[in-house]
C-alpha cells in the first residue's frame, strides 16, 4: 500500500500475526501493522480519535469477546468507518461465513492457506489490489 | 283405540264376516226365493195335474153314469113309450113309468154324486128330472107341461110311493124344456150354473123305431139325459186335501168380469176372468194355459196359479191354486237364522283364532325385531342375534336381520380396526415427527461440532506448519542433517493431520448433509477430476465407453471418482500406468469400473481396505489417510449400490461398484442433454 497509513491486523492467534508480519516483511510493505487482539480492542483503536484511520482492515472470523462478523457490523454501520476496505483473512472455507461476510460489507475474502510459501502469495495479491484500488479523500489519500 | 295391528284385526275381521254375511244372505234369499217359487210353480203344476185328472175323471164317470142312465132299465122304451102315450093317455096312467124313469135316475144320481139329472123327450120336453143335494133331493116329473109331480127325500131315505105330491108349478131352477137343440151324441160340457162351476153331460136316449122306409126297426133317439155334476165345496176341499194347496174355484158372478168364488179359501173372494182371451179348442184340459203370479191377501202371501175354463171359446171359470209362502218364508227364515248362527260363531271362533296366529306369527315376532332394533340403535351392540323361529317370511325378515346386523358388526368392527389403526399410525407420525426433530437436532450440532472441529483442530497443525517452515528457513545452517529429517517429519505429521481431520470431517458429511441430485454428464465429471488429479505423462487415464447421465449429488459423485482414480494414480507401479473407466448397462443398474495396472491386492485384504483407517502400506511410503475407500463405499452405499473389488497381484485391480437407475426422467435426461450439449 502506497499509503503510510497503517494497517489494522484484527487477529487473536500469534502464529498467525508472525506470519503475517513476516510475509509483509518479505513483500517490503512499509506500512505500520496495527494489531487488535479481538473485536472489541480493534474498535477502541478505531474509535479512538487520537489514532489514525487506517487504510484497510484484515479481519479475522474467529476470535474471542468479540467476533469478526461482529466487529464487521459495527464498523460498516459507522458512517466514517465503513469506508475503510475489510478484507476476511480466515482459516473457514465455510460458505455460510463467506456470504455473512459479504452480506455485512466485507471488500473481500480469502482463506488462509496452509502453506506459508502460499499465504505470501496471497498477501501480495491483497497489497496489489489495494495499491490501485483508491480510496475517497478524507479517509486516507494515496498520494499522502 | 290404539291404532294397533291387533285391534285393526279385531274390528276388521268380524266386519268382514259380517259384510260377507249379509251378502251371501241376500244371495241366499235371492236364490231361495226362486227356488221357492220354482217348487211352489210345479206343486201348483201337479196340483192342477190332480185337478185336471180328477175333472177328466169325474167326466168320464159322469158320461159313464149319463149313458147309464140313458140305457138302464129299457129307458129308450120307456122314454118312447112315455113319448107316444102321452098325448092320449093321462097323467095317472103313465105314473107309475115316470116314477120308474124318475126312481132310475134318482138311484143313479145319488151313487154319482149328481146334482142334477134331467131326462128329455126328443122334442126337448122335460119329462122327469132330479136335484140331488145334501139336505135332500127332489125328484119330479112332468106331463106334458102340464102335470107336475114331486117327490122329496131326504137324503139317505128310500123312494116310496107315498112321497110323490102334485105341485102346480116346477120348482125354481126348472125349465120345462131344454131350451137348444138336443144334442144327438154324448157330449160333456163346463157350464155355470147357479153361479157354480159344473160339468154337464148329454146322452142320448137310443130307442126301438119301426122304419116303414126300411120296414126294420131301428135305434133313434128318443130323448136325451143331461145330468149336471157340480164342482162344490166337496169337490174343492177333496182338491185341497189332494194337492195340499188352497183351491179356489171362480165363476161369473152379477158383474161378468168379476168371478166369484167356492173354495177352501174364503178370504179370497174375486179374480178378473177378462185376462182370459177366447181360444179355439179350449175343451181340451191338457191345452189350456194356466197363470202364474203372486198374491197378498189377508197379510199373507201365496204363490198363486190359475187354470182357466173355457166353455166353447170363452173362459168361464178359473180354478185357482194357491200355496202358501209361509212355509217357504219360514224355511228361508231357518236357513237365514243358520247362516246367522254359523256366521256368529264363525266370528267368535275366527277372530280370536286369528288374532292369536297373527299375533304369535306376525305382530310378536315383528315387536321383538322392533324391539331388537332400538336396543342396538341405542348401545351400538350388533352381537344380538335374533331367534329364527319360522321358516316362513317372518322367518326370512328374522334371518336377514341377523344377516345385516352381523355385517354391521364386521363393519363396525372393521371401523374400530381402522381406527386403531389410524391412530396407531398417528402416533408413529408424531413419534416420526418427534424422531425427525431430534435427528434434525443432531444434525445441526453435529455441522457445528464438525465445523468447530475443523477448525479449531486444524489451527494449531497451522501453526506447527509455519513454525517449521521458519525454523527450517531460519536456522537452516544451525541444523545438521538429522535436525532437518526430524524437521521434515514434524512439518509432514502435521500434514497428515490436517488430511485426516478434512478425511473425517469428509465422510462425516457424506451421511449427514443431503446433496441435492442433479443430472450429471459423467463424462465431463470425468473429464474434470482428471484435469485435478493431473496425473504424470506415464499415467494414462481414459474411458473405455460412453458414460451415462445419471442423477446423483454432484460432489458425491466426483467424490467417488477422485479417490478411485487417485487411488489408482497414487499406487501405479508399473512404467506405463493404464487407468480405464468403463460402464455396462444392467437392467435394474449401471456397472462402473475402474480398472488399473498397478500392484494389485491379495484377495484376504478385499474386505479390508474399505474400512476406516485402514491402509495397506505403512503411511510414509504413501501418504494416505486411509479414509479414502471408507468414503467411496459409504456414497456407493448411501445411493444404494454395491462397491467390490477384483484383482490379481502384480497384474492390476478393478473396482466395481453399481449404481441403480432412476426412472425414466434419467433416459429422458440423456436425451435432454443430449440435444442441448
Amino acid at each position: 500500500m502506497r499509503s503510510s497509513k497503517p494497517i489494522l491486523l484484527v487477529e487473536d492467534d500469534v502464529v498467525d500475526v508472525m506470519t503475517i508480519k513476516r510475509a509483509l516483511k518479505d513483500l517490503k510493505v512499509t506500512n505500520d501493522l496495527v494489531l487488535g487482539a479481538n473485536g472489541e480492542e480493534a474498535l477502541d483503536y478505531l474509535n479512538n480519535n487520537s489514532n489514525r484511520t487506517p487504510c484497510l482492515i484484515v479481519l479475522d472470523l474467529r476470535m474471542p469477546k468479540m467476533n469478526g462478523l461482529e466487529f464487521l457490523k459495527s464498523v460498516k454501520s459507522d458512517d466514517d468507518l465503513k469506508k475503510v476496505p475489510v478484507v476476511v483473512l480466515t482459516t473457514s472455507e465455510n460458505e455460510e461465513d463467506r456470504s455473512d461476510s459479504f452480506r455485512l460489507g466485507a471488500a473481500g475474502y480469502m482463506v488462509k492457506p496452509a502453506d506459508y510459501e502460499k499465504f505470501v502469495e496471497t498477501i501480495r495479491t491483497v497489497d496489489l489490489y489495494w495499491t490501485l484500488s483508491e480510496l475517497p479523500n478524507g479517509t486516507g489519500n494515496s498520494t499522502e | 283405540m290404539k291404532k294397533s295391528l291387533k285391534n285393526k284385526i279385531i274390528i276388521g275381521v268380524p266386519a268382514i264376516f259380517i259384510v260377507v254375511m249379509l251378502i251371501v244372505m241376500v244371495v241366499v234369499s235371492v236364490i231361495l226365493s226362486k227356488q221357492n217359487r220354482k217348487t211352489a210353480n210345479t206343486l201348483i203344476r201337479n196340483a192342477f195335474n190332480i185337478v185336471r185328472f180328477t175333472i177328466s175323471e169325474r167326466q168320464d164317470k159322469l158320461l159313464f153314469n149319463s149313458h147309464q142312465m140313458a140305457s138302464m132299465d129299457n129307458m129308450g122304451r120307456k122314454i118312447k113309450y112315455v113319448k107316444e102315450s102321452s098325448s092320449y093317455f093321462k097323467y095317472d096312467t103313465l105314473r107309475p113309468t115316470y116314477t120308474k124313469i124318475a126312481g132310475v135316475i134318482y138311484g143313479i144320481g145319488t151313487t154319482a154324486d149328481i146334482w142334477k139329472a134331467n131326462i128329455y123327450n126328443s122334442n126337448g120336453d122335460l119329462m122327469t128330472f132330479a136335484i140331488i143335494e145334501e139336505d135332500g133331493s127332489t125328484l119330479g116329473c112332468i106331463h106334458n107341461r102340464e102335470i107336475v109331480e114331486t117327490a122329496s127325500l131326504k137324503s139317505g131315505k128310500e123312494l116310496t110311493g107315498e112321497l110323490w105330491t102334485k105341485q102346480d108349478n116346477l120348482p125354481a131352477g126348472i125349465e120345462y124344456s131344454l131350451g137348444k137343440e138336443l144334442p144327438n151324441k154324448e157330449v160333456i160340457n163346463f157350464e155355470i150354473i147357479n153361479k157354480s162351476l159344473c160339468q154337464v153331460a148329454y146322452s142320448p136316449v137310443m130307442g126301438k123305431e119301426y122304419n116303414p122306409i126300411t120296414e126294420q126297426m131301428e135305434m133313434k133317439q128318443v130323448g136325451i139325459v143331461v145330468v149336471v155334476q157340480k164342482f162344490g165345496t166337496t169337490f174343492v176341499q177333496k182338491m185341497a186335501e189332494l194337492t195340499g194347496t188352497e183351491i179356489n174355484i171362480f165363476t161369473p158372478g152379477v158383474m161378468v168380469c168379476r168371478a166369484i168364488c167356492c173354495g177352501t179359501f174364503d178370504d179370497y173372494e174375486t179374480i178378473d176372468l177378462s185376462q182370459f182371451e177366447d181360444v179355439q179348442n179350449a175343451s181340451k184340459l191338457n191345452k189350456q194355459p194356466m197363470i202364474f203370479n203372486d198374491l197378498d191377501i189377508a197379510n199373507r202371501s201365496y204363490f198363486q196359479g190359475i187354470l182357466p175354463i173355457y166353455s166353447g171359446q170363452k173362459c168361464v171359470a178359473a180354478i185357482v191354486s194357491l200355496y202358501s209362502k209361509k212355509m217357504a218364508k219360514t224355511n228361508t227364515m231357518q236357513i237365514i237364522k243358520l247362516l246367522s248362527l254359523v256366521y256368529l260363531i264363525g266370528i267368535i271362533l275366527i277372530v280370536p283364532i286369528t288374532i292369536l296366529v297373527v299375533m304369535r306369527g306376525i305382530i310378536n315376532p315383528i315387536q321383538r325385531i322392533a324391539f331388537m332394533m332400538r336396543e342396538i340403535a341405542r348401545n351400538k351392540d350388533f352381537t344380538k342375534m335374533l331367534k329364527v323361529e319360522s321358516q316362513d317370511e317372518i322367518g326370512d325378515l328374522a334371518s336377514s336381520f341377523n344377516e345385516m346386523t352381523g355385517n354391521l358388526q364386521k363393519t363396525t368392527t372393521s371401523i374400530d380396526n381402522l381406527n386403531r389403526e389410524i391412530n396407531e399410525r398417528m402416533k408413529a407420525e408424531r413419534n416420526q415427527a418427534q424422531l425427525l426433530k431430534e435427528l434434525e437436532k443432531t444434525n445441526h450440532e453435529l455441522k457445528e461440532f464438525a465445523y468447530i472441529a475443523s477448525h479449531d483442530l486444524k489451527a494449531p497443525l497451522r501453526g506447527i506448519n509455519t513454525l517449521t517452515n521458519w525454523i527450517s528457513s531460519d536456522y537452516a545452517d544451525k541444523l545438521d542433517e538429522k535436525g532437518k529429517e526430524q524437521l521434515t517429519l514434524l512439518s509432514r505429521r502435521a500434514d497428515r493431520m490436517h488430511n485426516l481431520i478434512d478425511g473425517i470431517l469428509q465422510y462425516s458429511r457424506v451421511g449427514r448433509i443431503h446433496e441435492e441430485k442433479k443430472q450429471v454428464n459423467l463424462n465431463e465429471l470425468i473429464g474434470e477430476v482428471i484435469e485435478m488429479l493431473a496425473p504424470q505423462e506415464n499415467i494414462t487415464v481414459t474411458t473405455e465407453n460412453e458414460l451415462p447421465i445419471i442423477e446423483c449429488g454432484r460432489t458425491r459423485i466426483t467424490q467417488v471418482f477422485q479417490n478411485l482414480i487417485s487411488n489408482a494414480i497414487k499406487y501405479m507401479d508399473k512404467p506405463q500406468g493404464k487407468i480405464e473407466i468403463g460402464c455396462v448397462e444392467e437392467d435394474d443398474f449401471w456397472k462402473f469400473s475402474v480398472s488399473d495396472n498397478g500392484p494389485g491386492i491379495e484377495n484376504k485384504y478385499f474386505e479390508k481396505i474399505f474400512q476406516l483407517f485402514q491402509t495397506l502400506s505403512p503411511r510414509d511410503e504413501f501418504e494416505s489417510t486411509g479414509v479414502g475407500l471408507t468414503l467411496v463405499k459409504k456414497i456407493v452405499e448411501l445411493y444404494q449400490g454395491k462397491i467390490w473389488v477384483e484383482s490379481k497381484v502384480g497384474i492390476g485391480s478393478i473396482f466395481f461398484f453399481t449404481f441403480p437407475k432412476q426412472k425414466l426422467e434419467t433416459k429422458n435426461a440423456k436425451l435432454e442433454a443430449y440435444i442441448t450439449c
